[in-house]
């Protein structure tokens, strides 16, 4: 097994009950153990998040790479106004507009769009369904306007408030609510065929 | 496969969060490693010379060091969360420690903030070498549940 080619693990919370708060006052102290496991706890999110707001691998690695070193550069000034979860995705995103490459994300590999059931008495048929769906949404995603996609894969994916994206994308609660409103309306017509 | 009435937009967002980050796991140790060689400043302190005389110059360390010493000393501590620690240096003699921590509610927040400033005060011995005339500061300034 090679690190990145999908069957290795990765390394996992070494200790789950720890909050995020304490781990950030640790790493502000200059704890970078503390540091590594808030990297290991959130980057698959940032990850997640700067993947579909970009379209090139070697682009989300430099950014979610960036957002970390700054994060690690910056946190004896993080104060705990937001939570570290919601500071963390506020330098991604401010990463993202730096990198000028919020355009279309490219869809994901079909080899990558896994089916969240691979047990073996799933269903063969509604796993094909399941992929096609991805597809299809993946692709609706990356037509949205980025803000749009932004707000959408925030509360939708990452199940942040509205004043949480607010402070994130340095927008009003209510414009954000806008923007989630817009593109929940034109997913829900790029996806009519699978209602 | 037939999805039903139920929202389209439920079950896409449920789906992407069930996904796996695959791209994640080949950048993490990047990510580590790119982390790890990011230098902070800090205020260089003096410590106690273990083997005085038999090697000249002094030994000095960051702040970052005692202060995130300090920080692991106190997180198995169930009952508090750490805030913040600060340093207080005079020229590179270190003359204080404060440690603010929040104190879980209904804790027995005494006993707690005594095993605090015990522990402290051995990662303070540990890394500078003498505490004796340090003013070491526990406060709980918050509480959580």
């Amino acid at each position: 097994m090679l690190p990145g080619d999908g069957s290795f693990p990765s390394n996992p919370d070494p200790d789950p009950d720890v909050d995020d708060r304490d781990l950030a006052a640790a790493a502000a102290a200059g704890d970078r153990s503390a540091f590594e496991i808030l990297i290991r706890r959130h980057g698959p999110a940032l990850h997640r998040y700067a993947r579909r707001m970009t379209r090139d691998d070697a682009a989300v690695q430099d950014i979610v790479q960036e957002t970390f070193v700054a994060a690690w550069r910056q946190i004896d000034r993080f104060r705990g106004e937001a939570s570290p979860r919601t500071w963390l995705f506020a330098i991604c995103a401010r990463k993202v507009i730096d990198s000028h490459r919020v355009k279309r994300a490219v869809p994901l590999d079909d080899r990558l769009l896994d089916p969240a059931d691979t047990s073996a008495t799933a269903d063969p048929f509604a796993n094909v369904s399941n992929a096609e769906f991805l597809v299809a949404l993946e692709a609706a995603l990356a037509e949205l306007p980025p803000r749009q996609r932004a707000v959408w894969l925030l509360r939708e994916v990452e199940e942040l408030t509205y004043p949480q994206i607010a402070t994130i994308l340095a927008l009003s609660p209510d414009g954000a609510r806008g923007h989630h409103h817009r593109a929940r309306t034109t997913l829900q017509q790029r996806l009519q065929r699978w209602r | 496969m037939a999805i039903g009435n139920y929202d389209v937009l439920s079950r896409a967002s449920r789906e992407l969060r069930a996904l796996p980050e695959r791209g994640w796991m080949a950048v993490e140790q990047r990510v580590i490693d790119a982390v790890r060689a990011t230098p902070r400043g800090g205020w260089p302190l003096e410590v106690v010379d273990p083997h005085p005389g038999q090697a000249p110059g002094r030994i000095e360390v960051s702040d970052l060091v005692l202060r995130a010493g300090v920080a692991r000393a106190v997180r198995p501590i169930a009952q508090l969360l750490l805030v913040d620690v600060a340093v207080t240096l005079l020229d590179k003699t270190l003359r204080g420690v404060r440690v603010e921590l929040s104190g879980r509610y209904g804790a027995d927040l005494v006993a707690a903030t005594a095993r605090a400033r015990t522990l402290v005060t051995a990662a303070i011995v540990e890394i500078v070498g003498d505490a004796g005339t340090l003013d070491v500061d526990i406060a709980v300034t918050d509480i959580h549940r």
